[in-house]
C-alpha cells in the first residue's frame, strides 16, 4: 500500500524552522516506523495560513488532481472547517496539524476529519484551573497583543474561573518591542497586593521580553507566574536574550518536554538528533506524531482502500506510543489528545517536572463538554506561530 | 464554473438573519425574493440593506417562479440560497443560477425532513439538532448535503431557544459556503442516505395536544418546550376546558401512589401546579396559557379548578 499524501506546510518568521522542523519528524518516525516506502508525500506552501483561496485551491487540486488519500493542513481550525466538505464529499482524509491555541467553531467532527494538536488552549485551561486550585484566587492577566488573540487566552481565565479564580486585572501589551511596556501591571500590583499571581500569555521574542521585564515587579512583589506552553518551550533559550533568562516561581501545564523519560521519548529524540543533528522540539514533535497516525491510515488503507471514514474510526480507536507518554483521538471530537505536565521553571531556565497529569481525560472531556463563547469576538487569522 | 458569487436570497423568516448577515458583509447578495404578506421581513431586511446594492422583491405564491427568475437575469444572480421558503420552487428556477440553488434547512436530513424541523427535534426526544446546507433538487429537503452542523438539544430547550442556537449556527454556515462557492471549482455535496429519511409535516392538533393517559413527564416537556413560544403552548384538557401548558418542568417531589397520570395533586402559590405522570414522576406546570392570558400554573385555582382533578 502506498498513502499518498499531501502535505499544506505553513511557514513562520518567528519560528523559521517550523516547516522543515515539522517535516523531519515526519520522515524520522517514517523512518524509525519501517513505513519510508509506504507513503509518496507532496509537499505544497500556504505560508501564514491566512491566504484561504490559495489553500482550499491547493487542497482542492490535491484531491482532484493529484488523487491523494489524505492532505496534512498545518493550519488552525477556521481552515480545516472551510475545507472539511470537501473531504466529507470525497470521501478523503484531512488530518489537520497545528498547537491547539484555538478552539474550533464546534466540537462536532466531520466524518473525515482528524485534528491532531498540542493542545495548547486544553493545558492554558488546566494551568487556570490549577492556579485557583492552589489558592490563587484573585489574579491579573497579562497577554501579549499577538498571543492574546487565540482561544488559549479565553481558555486559561476561563479554567480560572471555573474553579473560583477571579481576574482582578487585564493587562495587554502592545506588539512591537519599543513598545513593550508592563508599567500598568507593576503599577497595579504594587497597589493591590492581595494579588499574587500572574496569567501569563506570551510566545517567542515577547515571552523572553516579558520574562526580562518582570525580573524586578517579581523581586517587589513576589508574583507567582502561571503560564502558557510557548513559555516554557526549551527553544526560547536559542532565541537571541533567551541564554541569560533568569525566572523564578513560574509553572504551568505543558505537553512535552525533551527530558521525559519514556522509552518513544528517547527514541523520538534519538531519531532527531542522528538524523538531523538537531533537538528536538515541538514541532518535530508534531511531526513524528502525524506519523504515527499515519501508520494507522496506512492500515486502515490497506483493508479498506478510498474510504476515510472507515480510517478515522479506526485511528480513534487506536492508541498511539508518542513521545509524551501516550496519544489517542477522541472518538466524541475527532481531536488527539495525551498526559499533561506541570512544569517548573528553575533561575536559569532549567524545567522540571512538578505533577503528571496521566489520566487526562474527564479533564478533557469536561474542557471540550464547556459551552464555547458565542457572540462578537474578534482573533488573528493566521495559524497560531505562524507570523 | 464561474467564481463569481452573487446570490438571490429567498427567505422568510428572521431564523436566517444571521447567515444573510455574512453574505451582505461581503457585498454578495444581488436580491432578496420575500413573500409578499412577509412585512415584517420585508421592513427587516429594508433597514438591514440601506446603503448596499441589493434589491427587494416580493412575491406569491402564483408569481414566485417568474418573478425570481427574471430577477436572477436582471441582477446577475450566481447562485440561489433558500433559507426558509413557504413556495415551491419550479425546475426552470432552480436551474438558472449558475451555480444552481442552496437550501439552508434548520434541521438534521435525511432524518428531519419537511417545513418545521426544529420542532420536530424537540418533539421527537431527539438529542441532537442541526443545520444543514444543502444542494436543491426537485424534492423537498431530498438534495445532496454540503455541509451539516450539529447542536445539542436539552431539556431546557424551548423552540425558541433552539431557533436561536441554529440562527448562530447558520451563520457560521454561511460563512463557510461563501468560501466554497468563491474558491472552489465544484460544490463538494454528498447525496442522502434514503434508508434514513423521514418526512415530518406541519404540525397538527394532535401532535401539539399533551396526553397524560400515555405520555411520560419527559415526553411531555419536550412537547411543551417545542410549542413555546410560536404555538403559545401545548394543549391540555381539565373537563371540557381547554387550557395550554407553556412551561413544565420536573418537580423534586415523591409521587403519590394509586393516583391515575394527569392528576393536579397539589394547587397552591407555595407548590405551584403538581400533575402526576404515568412514570410516577412529578410534572410542575409553572407557566399555563389561557384565553384571558399567561399565568402561574397555580393560578388555575382562581378559576375554580380543584387539587385532585384531572387533566387530560
Amino acid at each position: 500500500m502506498m498513502l499518498r499524501t499531501g502535505i499544506l506546510m505553513p511557514r513562520s518568521t518567528l519560528y523559521p524552522a517550523i516547516g522543515i522542523d515539522m517535516l523531519n519528524g515526519l520522515k524520522a518516525c517514517l523512518q524509525y516506523l519501517g513505513l519510508t516506502d509506504s507513503i509518496k508525500l507532496h509537499t505544497e506552501n500556504i505560508g501564514f495560513g491566512t491566504n484561504e483561496q490559495e489553500i482550499y485551491a491547493k487542497a482542492e487540486k490535491m484531491l482532484l488532481e493529484e488523487d491523494v488519500d489524505i492532505v496534512i493542513a498545518v493550519a488552525d481550525a477556521r481552515v480545516a472547517e472551510m475545507l472539511e466538505p470537501l473531504f466529507t464529499a470525497s470521501n478523503k482524509l484531512l488530518l489537520t496539524v497545528n498547537f491547539g491555541a484555538n478552539f474550533p467553531a464546534s466540537w462536532q467532527p466531520a466524518p473525515t476529519t482528524i485534528t491532531h494538536s498540542m493542545n495548547f488552549a486544553f493545558h492554558t485551561w488546566l494551568t487556570g484551573k490549577y492556579a485557583a486550585a492552589k489558592g490563587y484566587h484573585k489574579v491579573a492577566n497579562t497577554i501579549g497583543y499577538y498571543d492574546g488573540g487565540y482561544s488559549q487566552c479565553y481558555a486559561m481565565l476561563n479554567g480560572h474561573q471555573k474553579a473560583g479564580g477571579i481576574p482582578a486585572f487585564n493587562h495587554v501589551t502592545p506588539l512591537k518591542t519599543a513598545d513593550f511596556n508592563l508599567g500598568p501591571l507593576h503599577d497595579f500590583l504594587t497597589g493591590n497586593t492581595d494579588v499574587n499571581a500572574l496569567l501569563c500569555l506570551f510566545s517567542g521574542d515577547t515571552a523572553i521580553l516579558f520574562y526580562d521585564a518582570i525580573k524586578p515587579i517579581q523581586a517587589e512583589t513576589n508574583v507567582t507566574l502561571f503560564v502558557a506552553p510557548m513559555m516554557l518551550d526549551e527553544s526560547l533559550t536559542t532565541m537571541p536574550g533567551g541564554s541569560t533568562l533568569t525566572l523564578k516561581d513560574t509553572m504551568g501545564f505543558c505537553p512535552w518536554h525533551s527530558t521525559f523519560n519514556h522509552p518513544a521519548n528517547t527514541a523520538f529524540v534519538h531519531q532527531i538528533s542522528q538524523a538531523y543533528h538537531k533537538k528536538a522540539n515541538l514541532f518535530s514533535l508534531l511531526g513524528w506524531e502525524t506519523a504515527l497516525l499515519l501508520q494507522t491510515a496506512i492500515h486502515a488503507f490497506t483493508h479498506m482502500p478510498g474510504n476515510a471514514a472507515h480510517a478515522v474510526a479506526e485511528m480513534c480507536s487506536t492508541s498511539y506510543d508518542s513521545p509524551r507518554g501516550w496519544l489517542k483521538i477522541d472518538a466524541a471530537t475527532h481531536h488527539s489528545y495525551g498526559p499533561s505536565r506541570l512544569i517548573s521553571a528553575t533561575a536559569d531556565m532549567q524545567l522540571s517536572i512538578v505533577e503528571t497529569l496521566e489520566d487526562t481525560d474527564s479533564e478533557w472531556k469536561s474542557f471540550t463538554g464547556e459551552s464555547l463563547p458565542t457572540g462578537e469576538s474578534s482573533s488573528w487569522r493566521n495559524t497560531y506561530l505562524c507570523i | 464554473m464561474t467564481n463569481e458569487v452573487k446570490a438571490i436570497i429567498l427567505c422568510n423568516n428572521p431564523i436566517a438573519i444571521p447567515a444573510i448577515r455574512e453574505f451582505l458583509f461581503f457585498n454578495k447578495v444581488a436580491a432578496f425574493i420575500i413573500p409578499r404578506k412577509n412585512r415584517e421581513m420585508t421592513e427587516l431586511l429594508t433597514e438591514m440593506t440601506a446603503g448596499t446594492d441589493a434589491k427587494i422583491i416580493t412575491v406569491d405564491r402564483k408569481d414566485v417562479n417568474p418573478v425570481t427568475i427574471a430577477a436572477i437575469e436582471e441582477h446577475g444572480a450566481t447562485v440561489g440560497l433558500v433559507m426558509t421558503f413557504p413556495y415551491i420552487l419550479s425546475p426552470a428556477l432552480l436551474a438558472k443560477p449558475a451555480k444552481g440553488f442552496v437550501n439552508f434547512h434548520y434541521g438534521l436530513l435525511p432524518q428531519c425532513r419537511g417545513p418545521h424541523p426544529i420542532f420536530w427535534h424537540i418533539r421527537n426526544n431527539d438529542t441532537e439538532a442541526g443545520i444543514t446546507i444543502h444542494r436543491m433538487d426537485e424534492g423537498v429537503d431530498t438534495g445532496p448535503v454540503i455541509q451539516q452542523l450539529k447542536v445539542p438539544v436539552t431539556l431546557a430547550d424551548t423552540y425558541g431557544i433552539l431557533q436561536s442556537k441554529l440562527a448562530f449556527e447558520g451563520a457560521k454556515a454561511a460563512a463557510n459556503l461563501l468560501k466554497i462557492l468563491s474558491y472552489g471549482s465544484i460544490i463538494p455535496a454528498v447525496p442522502q442516505d434514503e434508508t434514513k429519511a423521514a418526512y415530518y409535516a406541519k404540525p397538527q392538533a394532535g401532535d401539539v395536544t399533551i396526553q397524560f393517559s400515555t405520555m411520560t413527564a419527559e415526553t411531555i416537556i419536550r412537547m411543551v418546550n417545542a410549542c413555546n413560544p410560536w404555538n403559545k403552548a401545548a394543549a391540555a384538557n381539565i373537563g371540557n376546558w381547554r387550557v395550554g401548558v407553556t412551561a413544565a418542568e420536573f418537580k423534586d417531589m415523591a409521587a403519590t401512589p394509586d393516583t391515575p397520570p394527569g392528576t393536579i395533586i397539589h394547587l397552591n402559590a407555595n407548590d405551584g401546579c403538581c400533575v402526576q405522570t404515568i412514570d410516577s414522576k412529578v410534572l410542575l406546570l409553572s407557566v399555563i396559557y389561557l384565553q384571558e392570558g399567561f399565568f402561574p400554573g397555580w393560578k388555575l385555582a382562581d378559576f375554580g379548578i380543584k387539587q385532585g382533578e384531572l387533566i387530560s
